[in-house]
């Protein structure tokens, strides 16, 4: 129990090792002292008379013995420190050890906390909390490539089929059509790689806060203008409510990416006969709102919503409907979210209605 | 030879079922795995070509299914899954075959071809009789050393005769074997196709290869 008490704490070793020295060395000095003590009185009662030359003998040996003892308690006290420093430091060498063994390449282990001081394990702890992190983050960006290596196998394993059994055709239309297809091909590669990109700059734009006085309403007329060149029949399916002279604070370029994203969604995996709705919803105060989109989405069931932002999930129904999908539009909006500090919300109303609702605007 | 491609990209779809179709192969295609659960019940295929992330049934669903049949065909999985668990989970379920996408078209190929011979117990890749050779890898028949041009599916049809000599098959029985479910053609085009194969021979010099049984069909004794 002492033992045990004593073992995990520097300090209690140091206490412990200092306490044993000085212990030590007093009672050897107490022994030596007694003896001398001893031998004096034996010679000043049974023995003759005292001369002053005995004396001074008798005194330079009790100087002697006290120095010797100081010194010896000193050193006893010393090599006790040092050996209980010694000691209370070997846990530390192997979480040293065991630093530097981690390694890019391998899994990384917590460090071991078996026999770690008290006065390091709050040190200990903090760096395994920060390997799991690290580890959490290794992981998540493993996971990552390869669902990006994933997605962008299919499309150039196309492009690559496309031309090398395009090479062999002779008709002219074949030929032609296997370009159409390669192009599109391209086309898919390029929203993937786009997608991405969009999330990076959102981060680069985090650090540098890039948010700026915008009016929404310009904002979603100016995409819907984009949207009506290429992709007239769909444009017309939407129908924007948003307040004239609204204004708010945020990024235009992450916003109106967020907005492309929803409403990409929105065609290609909706109902195509349905309208498209975008509504800005003020809150109470009017100092916050919210921008939110709604679609009829026949194919999607309530239990697929916490999986809509997961990265390159389409779904079994939503491949279906549009196989040129990529899964990414509501991830990259959610990513966006984040850095804009914004909160997103899915819901699914009993007439198969998704309604994505982006919260935390603020408005000027 | 018939084929079945599952694969639910279009795009890939229709540049392989190009591909295999010019090489002679009867090509069909299921974009999903129940329409390939459909296939492979109404058909017998010497190769199917399967992909594993596949909508409503997937594609290692579909393996298992198709070797609780017993059902002998030969099953390669093209898949953008490059881990070794996938290859390792799909070969213990009874694919024969695995390659990753982007591909090769010429190793595809390749290593359909590879099943079809090991489906039929071969080791090498020539079918002879007499003078006339089949170089199944090439797709090249020759007489003497001299070839000799056929359609793709003269070759197909003379390729599955002299595979399987002195067996007998029907006319419906070589339609199916050279045309795709989707063939708008009549099991009639068979004799027309038996009909310019055994002029071809002749004209090569190898007469009477292939012989009519009246109530059999077609066979190379």
């Amino acid at each position: 129990m002492f033992r045990e008490w004593a073992r995990h704490s520097l300090q209690r070793r140091l206490l412990v090792s200092l306490l044993l020295g000085v212990g030590l060395s007093l009672a050897v000095f107490q022994i030596v002292v007694d003896r001398l003590v001893d031998r004096y009185i034996e010679r000043s009662f049974n023995g003759p008379s005292v001369d002053l030359a005995q004396r001074d003998r008798l005194l330079r040996e009790v100087d002697l013995v006290l120095l010797g003892g100081v010194v010896t308690v000193l050193g006893i006290c010393a090599l006790a420190t040092v050996l209980a420093v010694r000691k209370g430091l070997q846990p530390l060498e192997r979480v040293a050890s065991a630093a530097q063994e981690i390694s890019v390449d391998q899994p990384v282990r917590a460090l071991p906390l078996s026999g770690v001081p008290v006065e390091i394990r709050p040190l200990c702890d903090r760096f395994n909390q920060l390997i799991e992190r690290l580890t959490e983050a290794l992981e998540h960006e493993r996971r990552f490539s390869a669902d990006l290596a994933h997605e962008l196998r299919t499309p150039l394993a196309e492009i690559r089929t496309l031309g090398e059994a395009g090479v062999a055709r002779q008709d002219v239309a074949g030929l032609q059509e296997f370009l159409g297809q390669t192009a599109a091909a391209a086309i898919g590669m390029q929203s993937v790689i786009e997608s991405l990109l969009a999330v990076a700059r959102a981060d680069r734009a985090a650090v540098q806060q890039a948010l700026e006085p915008m009016s929404v309403l310009e904002a979603v007329r100016a995409r819907l203008e984009r949207l009506s060149v290429t992709a007239p029949e769909d444009c017309s399916r939407i129908v924007a409510r948003v307040p004239q002279g609204l204004w708010i604070q945020s990024d235009p370029r992450l916003f109106d990416a967020m907005l492309l994203n929803l409403l990409t969604n929105a065609i290609q995996h909706g109902d195509p006969g349905a309208p498209i709705e975008i509504d800005w919803l003020p809150d109470a105060s009017g100092a916050c709102g919210a921008l939110q989109v709604r679609n009829a989405a026949p194919d999607l069931a309530r239990e697929d919503l916490p999986r809509l932002t997961d990265r390159f999930w389409r779904g079994i129904s939503g491949r279906e409907a549009a196989p040129s999908g990529l899964g990414l539009g509501l991830w990259v909006v959610g990513s966006l979210c984040r850095v804009l500090e914004l909160t997103l919300a899915l819901d699914l109303d009993e007439m198969r209605r998704l309604t994505v609702r982006l919260a935390g605007f603020r408005a000027l | 030879m018939r084929l079945l491609l599952v694969e639910d990209s279009t795009r890939l779809s229709a540049a392989l079922t190009y591909d295999f179709r010019r090489e002679g192969f009867a090509v069909d295609h299921a974009a999903d795995g129940l329409a390939a659960l459909r296939q492979l019940e109404a058909y017998e295929y010497d190769v199917m070509i399967l992909d594993l992330m596949l909508p409503r049934v997937g594609g290692l669903e579909v393996l298992r299914t198709l070797r609780a049949s017993k059902a002998p065909t030969r099953v390669l999985v093209l898949s953008a899954r490059d881990q070794i668990e996938d290859r390792v989970t799909a070969l213990n379920l009874g694919a024969d075959d695995y390659l990753v996408k982007p591909f090769d078209l010429a190793e595809l190929k390749a290593r359909t071809l590879a099943l079809l011979r090991r489906r039929y117990g071969e080791t090498s890749g020539v079918l002879a009789h007499g003078e006339l050779t089949l170089d199944t890898n090439a797709r090249l028949a020759t007489v003497r050393g001299s070839p000799l041009p056929l359609s793709p599916k003269e070759y197909a049809l003379l390729e599955t005769l002299l595979r399987h000599r002195g067996k007998s098959f029907t006319r419906v029985a070589l339609f199916e074997r050279l045309y795709d479910g989707l063939s708008d053609a009549s099991d009639g085009v068979v004799a027309v196709i038996v009909s310019t194969l055994r002029s071809k021979l002749a004209s090569a010099g190898i007469h009477e290869l292939i012989e009519t049984r009246r109530g059999f069909g077609y066979r190379v004794p």
